[in-house]
């Protein structure tokens, strides 16, 4: 009998990977190696798409949960906001005017071919109409800049994925990065070079907060088709996401590889988001419901 | 029931005043978000006036740039129906037939022509008058003197109403409603009858569940909560059950708007409008309003973000408390009106009734029943130690029925989301087993990939089929490989050692069977875990969901469903006794704890067919089985079919005969050991099974004699064989 069956693990590299208790070992040798062999194992052709997620897959993120990092930042906000307009905004009023900014750019925002996504420039506009402070431009800037100079704190380059992106395009292939994001391209690029990479790898980026259609709905990769003058089989994506990076982009024909967050990390992140939730529930601000499911 | 002004007053201010206030935040905020130059701000009579009113007051104390264009649209349900039933006649017949599930044709015309003047006379007992209302749409043209009268009232009224909006909009492209709520229905009439202009509906909040009548409108927030049930990690959810309190809030003791005019200049206008925007509020049955009025006037522009959400939530909780277990006071407290019907009616309902007989047949339990806020009616039908517990008892009943909610669990349903996702060994083991039929195996993967439920292991067991089959339809579906296993055999090894092999492969807490060839709901194992890991799901080893069998036939790559009914729907419970007689689910059907198969030992490989019949006996003898009453797995065979496509079932039948023996027999001579009790079982099951077979069919006209007496020998026969299997078992202590 025994010689009779066969076991197969098709998803044994992405089972690996949930397993790790250091998030960072992605980035030793040979699970990088690994890794890349997986995705380079799809590339049929030199002049072929490698299409990447970013946040969780180019540069990873730590431990620390969303609401952490809206927490945190909307403590830098405050006190820059304050000390600029001498209004006396609280960290929690910023939190509080940050979630429901959030909802309310994501719910509101003009809607393309079905999809909507929120954008940091109106998300702070929000946040300071809320405080009942006169949302400047200039003021916006300033506070997205915040935001975007605490991101780069809080981020790691994966370069593995940047070398292996660096020899397809040294033969002749493209290099993207597609993500749902807040953030404009512009303000991705931003924080590459904040980390020290050379934009120049891709041949272009693409986020959310700019096209509206994202990979979670599905409509972006169409739409990337005809921007690009590609086919879907022209593509390899890779990203952490479940649904965003790995079954939509399958489902539409684009071959996928699927670099999941470990388990331990989620746990870890689970464990912060925890604690401040109660953090905050003892100063009256519960907020459960404003925070959704992470796409994982 | 009824209670002082002063104390429903301060019930107001301190309970209504904080949560008005923080809709208020979001409906300025999400007004100004859409505040684009372009956008017509219409408040919606009769609640738009007093929301209008109220963000006025808030407006005082929180300074903000003006809004743009902000202004009323006089309308109601009734005159929104006339308006729209030209251009938007099915929808509009629809609202028609829900605001009178009762109710004949007449009682249609009437409220339809209660704001004529000269409505025409009309019998109501003769055709088409006495027809039921549902038939409405059906009946309805202008061939009929009474129903062309209808047509130019509709007429006169759409041009009023469309004078009245297009004044309003302007030459804005966006109309952004803001009213009570709940389901849009007046919004779905607008897009449909004036598909020209985006409608934007902003709602206090939004329930779009069961009952509703039309589509939901294209866009719409509920700015308090978007949900069709009660989630105890939203406490102002709680208005779900009384969704009155705010519907009385904004309510002035004026009429609806059910007529619009015009002046000496041409321009339309509302005559009671001028009644709702000067009524002054009375202490007396309106102790809420002004109390919300209080509160609001009494803030300062210093009161800050983080105070406002927290006294936000501490009213939304002690709300809930009061919504969802009220005790007598309580419900004084809440209700201060009446619930007037509209639609051209002058019907007054009252929220919840004094606990005295309405007539001869009525009770407690009718009124319960019937009440607009339940747990009110019950707070002042049963003593308060009494009804607490009904409260409790209603709330988990509701819950049971939508997502086997656990009271007792304190995890939200957004941090059970989350777990899922952070456990290490998959819940859910799903056994495929699959031989060569890349159709099928297709379509049965796509019906795991679509799972709302996803702790799962799916473990493919390729039992002697080709493999590669197997990957290409993997490759096919973008299921998550790192949640698939595949188990593959050279040679067959047989439906029930494929399935302890699949089975064995990898741990889980429960195990199902999902053959190649069926299929289920996307909810299936969302609900069926959800059952399991409730409360009143703990007891059970496993739980059966209802079944659709479908025939259907393969021709190529083309399934064609041939027809589907239920499948052995009569059924409430799981007996042990009524398994020994037959089978009566699919393995498709059922989910089981992993600890009673480890028990049982798995499945009898020595079955070629029955194993899953001999399997569900003995796990019947270690547990008991659930039952979702709800219709989430489907049960395919094919017609006809032979080989790779055959059923089990159909393919198998010569061999269901024989082996349905060859386990009674198995049973039987079992005798002296343990499983001694199915063994009695199943000998009486087979007599009992005689019987059934000659007694004539349930509904048959009359038994004859002859047949009396045959059944009354049956009995006799059965009495006897029971008899010897009693003696038997005493042989046996």
């Amino acid at each position: 009998m025994i010689d009779n069956t066969t076991v197969y693990t098709p998803g044994a590299l992405a089972q690996h990977v949930l397993s790790i208790d250091d998030r960072y070992a992605i980035l030793q040798p040979e699970l990088a190696a690994s890794i890349v062999d997986d995705i380079a194992s799809y590339l049929r052709s030199p002049h072929m798409y490698l299409s990447f997620d970013v946040f969780d897959t180019l540069l990873l993120r730590n431990h620390q949960s969303e609401l952490r990092r809206f927490f945190e930042v909307s403590a830098l906000v405050s006190a820059h906001i304050n000390q600029r307009v001498h209004s006396s905004i609280t960290p929690h009023d910023a939190l509080i005017a940050r979630l429901t900014a959030n909802r309310l750019s994501y719910r509101l925002s003009p809607m393309v071919d079905g999809c909507r996504e929120g954008n940091i420039n109106e998300i702070y506009r929000l946040l300071l109409t809320q405080c009942q402070i006169p949302a400047h431009a200039e003021l916006i800037a300033e506070c997205v800049d915040i935001e975007l100079a605490y991101e780069i704190t809080q981020l790691t380059v994966n370069q593995p994925l940047f070398d292996l992106m660096h020899r397809h395009r040294a033969q002749g292939g493209h290099a993207i990065y597609v993500s749902d994001m807040y953030l404009s391209k512009a303000h991705i690029d931003r924080l590459f070079v904040g980390l020290g990479v050379d934009v120049r790898v891709f041949t272009h980026g693409y986020s959310s907060a700019d096209t509206i259609l994202s990979k979670r709905s599905g409509k972006i990769w169409s739409w990337l088709c005809a921007q690009l003058g590609a086919q879907m089989s022209d593509f390899v994506h890779v990203g952490d996401s479940l649904v965003s990076d790995y079954q939509s982009p399958r489902a539409h024909g684009i071959s996928a590889v699927h670099i999941p967050i470990p388990l331990q990390m989620r746990r870890d992140i689970m464990a912060d988001h925890g604690a401040l939730v109660q953090e905050l529930e003892s100063v009256n601000i519960p907020v459960q419901s404003w925070m959704s499911t992470p796409h994982w | 029931m009824r209670n002082s002004p002063q104390s429903a007053y301060d019930f107001g201010k301190d309970v209504l005043g904080p949560i008005i206030h923080y809709y208020l935040h979001l409906l300025d905020h999400h007004m100004r978000y859409l505040d684009d130059g372009n956008t017509k701000f219409l408040y919606v009579s009769r609640a738009g006036v007093r929301i209008k009113a109220l963000m006025d007051v808030y407006r005082t104390v929180t300074p903000s740039v003006p809004l743009h264009d902000e202004d009323y649209i006089w309308m109601s349900r009734i005159l929104t129906v006339k308006a729209c039933y030209t251009r938007a006649t099915v929808h509009a017949q629809a609202v028609i037939k829900k605001e009178f599930p009762v109710h004949q044709i007449s009682d249609v015309v009437r409220s339809l022509l209660a704001t004529e003047p000269q409505a025409p006379e009309f019998n109501q007992d003769v055709l088409p008058f006495s027809l039921p209302a549902s038939a409405f749409g059906e009946v309805f043209d202008g061939s009929n003197p009474v129903f062309a009268h209808i047509v130019r009232h509709f007429a006169q009224v759409a041009d009023l109403f469309d004078r009245q909006l297009r004044a309003l909009v302007g030459g804005k492209s966006r109309v952004v409603l803001i009213d009570s709520g709940w389901q849009g229905t007046s919004q779905t009439l607008l897009e449909s009858a004036y598909p020209e202009y985006q409608f934007v509906g902003l709602y206090v909040a939004t329930t779009y569940g069961e009952g509703q009548t039309l589509p939901s409108p294209r866009e719409s927030h509920g700015l308090l909560f978007e949900k069709d049930e009660f989630d105890a990690s939203q406490p102002i959810t709680a208005l779900w059950y009384n969704r009155h309190v705010m519907e009385s809030l904004f309510e002035p003791k004026v009429s609806s708007i059910e007529t619009l005019v015009t002046d000496a200049a041409g321009t339309v206008y509302a005559p009671q409008a001028q009644a709702l925007l000067t009524y002054v509020a009375q202490l007396d049955d309106d102790a809420h309003y002004l109390g919300v009025c209080d509160y609001l006037a009494g803030l300062t522009a210093a009161h800050s973000l983080h105070r406002l959400y927290a006294d936000f939530h501490a009213a939304s909780q002690l709300f809930a408390q009061k919504i969802l277990y009220p005790t007598k006071a309580d419900v004084a407290l809440v209700v201060t009106k009446k619930r007037t019907a509209d639609f051209g009616r002058s019907l007054v309902v009252p929220v919840v009734y004094d606990a005295v007989d309405r007539h001869a047949h009525d009770s407690a339990e009718q009124r319960v029943r019937e009440a607009i806020w339940i747990q009110g009616q019950i707070a002042v039908e049963y003593p308060d130690y009494d009804a607490e517990q009904r409260q409790r008892d209603l709330i988990r009943g509701v819950k049971t029925q939508a997502f086997f909610h656990d009271p007792n669990e304190q995890r939200t349903t957004t941090e059970r989301d989350w777990q899922i996702t952070l456990d290490v060994q998959p819940r859910v083991l799903i056994v495929m087993r699959t031989k060569n039929r890349p159709v099928l195996l297709r379509r049965a993967l796509e019906s795991v990939y679509k799972q709302t439920y996803t702790n799962y292991m799916l473990v493919i067991v390729n039992d002697g089929g080709r493999f590669e089959l197997v990957q290409n339809e993997l490759a096919r579906v973008p299921l998550d490989l790192a949640r698939v296993v595949i188990v593959s055999n050279r040679q067959s090894v047989g439906m029930e050692a494929a399935s302890n092999l699949g089975i064995r492969a990898t741990s889980s807490d429960y195990v199902v069977v999902h053959d190649d060839d069926d299929s289920w709901h996307p909810q299936f194992l969302q609900k069926s875990i959800g059952y399991l890991e409730s409360s009143a799901g703990r007891k059970y080893g496993g739980v059966v969901t209802r079944c659709i069998q479908v025939v259907e036939r393969v021709r190529g790559e083309q399934i064609t469903i041939l027809s589907q009914e239920p499948y052995k729907f009569n059924f409430q419970q799981v007996y042990l006794a009524e398994m020994v007689r037959q089978n009566f689910f699919a393995p498709i059907s059922f989910v089981y704890r992993r600890a009673i198969y480890d028990k049982i030992g798995g499945y009898d490989e020595a079955l070629p067919v029955l194993g899953d019949w001999d399997f569900n006996l003995r796990f019947l003898l270690e547990a008991d089985i659930g039952v979702l009453d709800e219709e989430l797995s489907y049960y395919h065979h094919r017609e006809a079919a032979s080989g790779s496509y055959a059923n089990s079932v159909t393919g198998g039948i010569s061999k269901h005969v024989e082996y349905d023996a060859i386990v009674r027999n198995r049973m039987l001579r079992q005798l002296t050991t343990h499983d001694s009790r199915l063994s009695t079982m199943l000998a009486m099951a087979r007599y009992s099974d005689l019987i059934l077979q000659k007694i004539p069919a349930p509904g048959a006209s009359s038994v004859s004699t002859d047949q009396a007496n045959q059944l009354e020998r049956y009995i006799r026969l059965a009495d006897e064989r029971w008899a010897i299997i009693q003696l038997l078992l005493q042989q046996q202590r």
